[in-house]
């Protein structure tokens, strides 16, 4: 097996008439975590729906595993590539159980009922999510935090190496995105799952990454892991934020002092001139 | 209050219940004769012949478009999609009474072909229109497109003459009175083709009920799915246009009923679903024919007005629902 | 600051052109030079011919399609801006259905059928569905959201066309009165509906002008207005009756004509600007011009008289309907 689980190879994607992706080259390493940075519009989401082949390349190409993604096709695709879009929808009244066990969609055959390996995934997946006691609860009664574990249930279900979120802790408080992120990171501990998040917090991205990769208005700027790419200059040019990096106190990986406050505008400006 | 298994299983009784009604009660009271001795054959010969098509296809007209608007609703991710809104059945009708003006002797053999053309051109065209835009365009674009058509339609039949026009007035108002026993079988022949399939197909459908990404990655081929759904779909609903015209509200409101009792996964819903819709029209067919006993409504006028209340009171009640 | 952009000037004369252009190639063409001759001789008692189809047959029917055009393009004007959404029109909301029902209602009841009774017959009918709908709309989603406007008038409009059906097919005798009127044609109209006519829609467009500045004020939001000093639920009810009192007028005389209501206030705005009252005296104008435009056209195409203008409107409006809807749901 190659040491990269993904492989983008001068990727171009986007729109009619509007390209948003400009010829990325990009090896993700299997069994991490990468997370995507960016500034809003920069592409992270859209970088992750074509490595997913969910959006159309335009040129270049994707490689899963050895072989191309186009040639992975139906469920075996599905089998190996599990996505969780940044806003997934579905009926208020469906359970929780219901909702893991449609994880399972690419192993059931038509018309047979769920196989023991089928129940015996959702029970994993659940009980590792911390959901199997809402099993029948519908969604509409579910918290935000609740409901986004029942969701990661549903995509552990499908028992893919490859998991890839968009912005999953968007509509989290700041407690349950850290559990959130520490949940993920134990199922790459776990499972040996390649994750690929996209992130808005750098601390967090820091924290929890083994790699990561910046983009900037549809190109790649920098990859690589956290303690190499932690400097000022880059991140000024990715997001355009003055900002400082000191040494994490407890943990082994930098920590980001943004500087955008207007007093602190001023003096960085002092201090340059 | 019931349990749920008796709630999951009341269709299995009521549709029964509801077709031994409508056969044996009408204009003649059929159940006299069949319990007096000396009559029992002229009841059964009136049952066979008159009662069981007209039964039969409103029960298999009312099954098709409950698929349909389930197929529909699904497909859409939208709640509010049916058949009768989304142009298949206008488009049907439009197509049905050009081929009755343009060839008066066609036999109504060709009614099925011809509301099936007309259907998925309507149905075809709406979706290609609506693609990409968000559920609500779905509706509101069919209700445009469904004034189009039927105020074509309508023209058309001020150019009929008056012979014509009262045979197509009945027809679009959506009636199963006057059905030849051909058309029923002709109807039966194509419900059994086609209600399986549509079955088969929801079974299929699951990836359906999350949202576009989620599904997609489910389910990498939901676009061949799509069709296949979109093309029965208005294939079932033209089935039932051509046998008893334009019957509204059936498509919508047998899915929700089914919703309310049932898991929202389409596979478990297909059953239920055609129950109820046949159970509604059989209903509505009964109603329309004895309510003013001389006078026949069409049973289309009687599901628009009980389907129009119930449906915006279901409506309304799932709005405060959701606001709670 | 003229009153017409220059580039925009165009549009009435294209509607007048293709007017003149329906109306003097047709097969019953009206013969202005006999007419003329007959006005220049001192318009004596025993008029030729060919003046009389202009005066008894023409005359009537294009003052009648002025005035239905200006009332219902008015109507669908101020239901847009009171509903903020250029979707509304009256046609797409139920009332039109609900003058229907108001009028077989008359119909089979025992008073007598009279233009005035007919016409006030056909404003209940339509105040019912009114409130039905937005009363309906305020009850489920607490707002009068133009999505679910749209929605439940489509709905009553449905049942409301039902029970018109249904009391049609139980009484068959007015069935034959009314067949026509259901179409929504200019064919049925006598002269002697215009004065009542006249005397409705003229006032009433006038009001609604007067009415166009508070309006506009209520358009920045409730709170803004009432601190503006004016009073939000008077403006609303007051252009709500304005709306019904034209639209039920219209359709009394001349049956349901759906999509001028939409259509033509947008001409009016792409034609005359933004302002209230520009798009309002806009849509009177191209609403009048539109339906004659569209009645005449249709005329030429069927020459037995049987069709009616809201066809040539369908067919012009539905398009644009459906772009409309897609345009502004695309986004989303």
């Amino acid at each position: 097996m190659p040491d990269h689980a993904i492989a983008a190879e001068r990727l171009s994607a986007g729109y009619r008439g509007r390209r948003l992706l400009h010829e990325i080259s990009l090896d993700v390493p299997a069994g991490r975590i990468t997370v995507l940075l960016g500034a809003n519009g920069s592409g992270k989401s859209t970088l992750l729906k074509t490595l997913a082949g969910l959006h159309p390349a335009q040129g270049g190409e994707v490689r899963l595993g050895g072989e191309p993604l186009a040639a992975v096709t139906g469920r075996r695709l599905a089998r190996r590539l599990a996505f969780l879009p940044q806003q997934p929808s579905a009926p208020e009244t469906l359970t929780v159980g219901q909702l893991v066990m449609m994880g399972r969609y690419p192993y059931r055959r038509l018309l047979l009922p769920p196989s023991p390996d089928d129940h015996r995934a959702v029970a994993e997946a659940m009980a590792q999510t911390q959901v199997a006691a809402l099993a029948d609860r519908p969604l509409g009664r579910l918290s935000g935090g609740q409901r986004q574990r029942a969701w990661l249930a549903m995509v552990l279900a499908q028992q893919a190496e490859i998991l890839m979120l968009d912005e999953p802790t968007s509509y989290l408080d700041l407690s349950h995105q850290y559990e959130l992120l520490n949940l993920l990171r134990r199922l790459n501990q776990d499972r040996r799952m390649t994750l690929m998040i996209v992130l808005h917090d750098l601390n967090q991205a820091f924290e929890f990454a083994d790699h990561l990769v910046y983009l900037r208005e549809g190109r790649l700027v920098a990859e690589g892991a956290p303690a190499e790419t932690a400097d000022p200059a880059l991140i000024e040019r990715v997001f355009g934020l003055a900002c400082e990096i000191r040494p994490h106190p407890r943990v082994d990986c930098p920590l980001l002092i943004p500087l955008a406050g207007e007093a602190n505008c001023a003096r960085v400006r002092e201090v340059k001139a | 209050m019931l349990s749920a298994g008796w709630r999951g299983g009341g269709y299995l009784v009521l549709l029964p219940v509801t077709l031994g009604v409508c056969l044996l009660n009408g204009s003649v009271d059929t159940l006299g004769l069949l319990l007096a001795p000396e009559q029992r054959d002229l009841a059964w010969q009136l049952i066979g012949e008159l009662r069981l098509p007209r039964v039969m296809a409103a029960a298999l007209a009312g099954a098709a478009l409950g698929l349909a608007g389930l197929l529909l609703q699904t497909l859409a991710r939208n709640p509010l999609a049916d058949p009768s809104i989304i142009g298949i059945n206008q488009g049907a009708a439009l197509a049905v009474v050009g081929l009755l003006l343009a060839l008066p002797a066609a036999s109504p053999q060709w009614f099925p072909l011809a509301g099936l053309a007309g259907g998925v051109a309507g149905g075809l065209l709406l979706w290609r229109l609506s693609r990409g835009t968000s559920g609500l365009a779905l509706i509101l674009m069919g209700i445009g497109l469904n004034s189009l058509l039927s105020a074509l339609t309508g023209c058309l039949l001020i150019l009929a003459d008056a012979r014509q026009l009262a045979m197509v007035m009945t027809w679009l108002a959506g009636s199963f009175a006057g059905l030849e026993a051909e058309q029923a079988w002709a109807t039966l022949a194509w419900a059994a083709l086609l209600l399986p399939l549509g079955w088969l197909l929801c079974q299929r459908l699951t990836p359906f009920l999350l949202d576009a990404l989620s599904g997609r990655m489910l389910e990498p081929c939901m676009a061949r799915w799509e069709s296949a759904g979109l093309l029965l779909a208005c294939g079932l609903g033209a089935v039932a246009v051509a046998t008893a015209g334009t019957l509204g509200f059936v498509g919508l409101l047998a899915p929700h009923l089914a919703r309310l009792l049932h898991p929202p996964r389409p596979g478990r819903l297909a059953l239920p679903t055609m129950a109820y819709g046949a159970t509604l029209t059989l209903l509505a067919d009964w109603l329309g024919r004895s309510l003013f006993a001389p006078v026949q409504l069409p049973a289309g006028l009687m599901l628009a007005l009980l389907g129009v209340p119930v449906f915006v009171a279901l409506l309304c009640w799932q709005q405060r629902l959701k606001g709670r | 600051m003229s009153l017409i952009d220059r580039r925009r000037a165009w549009l009435p004369w294209l509607l007048l052109g293709l007017f003149a252009l329906a109306t003097l190639t047709g097969p019953q063409r009206p013969e202005l030079a006999a007419w003329w001759r007959w006005v220049w001789a001192g318009g004596d008692a025993r008029a030729p011919l060919e003046a009389l189809v202009l005066t008894e047959l023409y005359l009537p029917r294009w003052q009648v399609a002025l005035l239905i055009g200006a009332a219902l393009g008015s109507a669908g004007c101020l239901l847009q801006r009171l509903t903020a959404n250029p979707l509304a029109s009256p046609g797409l909301l139920g009332l039109n259905q609900g003058a229907a029902l108001g009028l077989v209602c008359l119909l089979v009841s025992p008073w007598p059928f009279t233009p005035m009774g007919a016409w006030l017959a056909a404003v209940v009918g339509a105040a019912v569905a009114m409130l039905l709908v937005f009363g309906i709309v305020r009850l489920a989603t607490g707002g009068l959201a133009i999505d679910g406007l749209l929605l439940f008038g489509a709905l009553f409009g449905t049942l409301l066309g039902a029970l018109v059906t249904l009391v049609l097919l139980i009484d068959q005798h007015a069935l034959d009165v009314i067949r026509f009127w259901l179409a929504g044609s200019l064919a049925q109209v006598v002269p002697s509906q215009i004065g009542p006519l006249a005397l409705v829609v003229i006032p009433t467009l006038a009001v609604a002008l007067l009415v166009s500045r508070p309006l506009e004020i209520l358009e920045t939001g409730r709170d803004t207005a009432a601190s503006l000093g004016v009073d939000p639920r008077l403006v609303l009810l007051g252009v709500a009756a304005l709306v019904l009192l034209l639209t039920a007028a219209a359709v009394a005389v001349s049956g349901p004509i759906l999509f001028a209501g939409l259509v033509v206030p947008h001409m009016a705005r792409f034609w005359l600007g933004d302002r209230l009252w520009r798009q309002l005296l806009g849509s009177m104008l191209l609403g009048a011009l539109l339906l004659l435009t569209a009645d005449a056209l249709i005329l030429r195409l069927d020459d037995q008289d049987r069709l009616p203008p809201s066809l040539a409107l369908s067919l012009m409006g539905v398009p644009w309907f459906l772009w409309l809807v897609r345009r502004r749901y695309l986004a989303c």
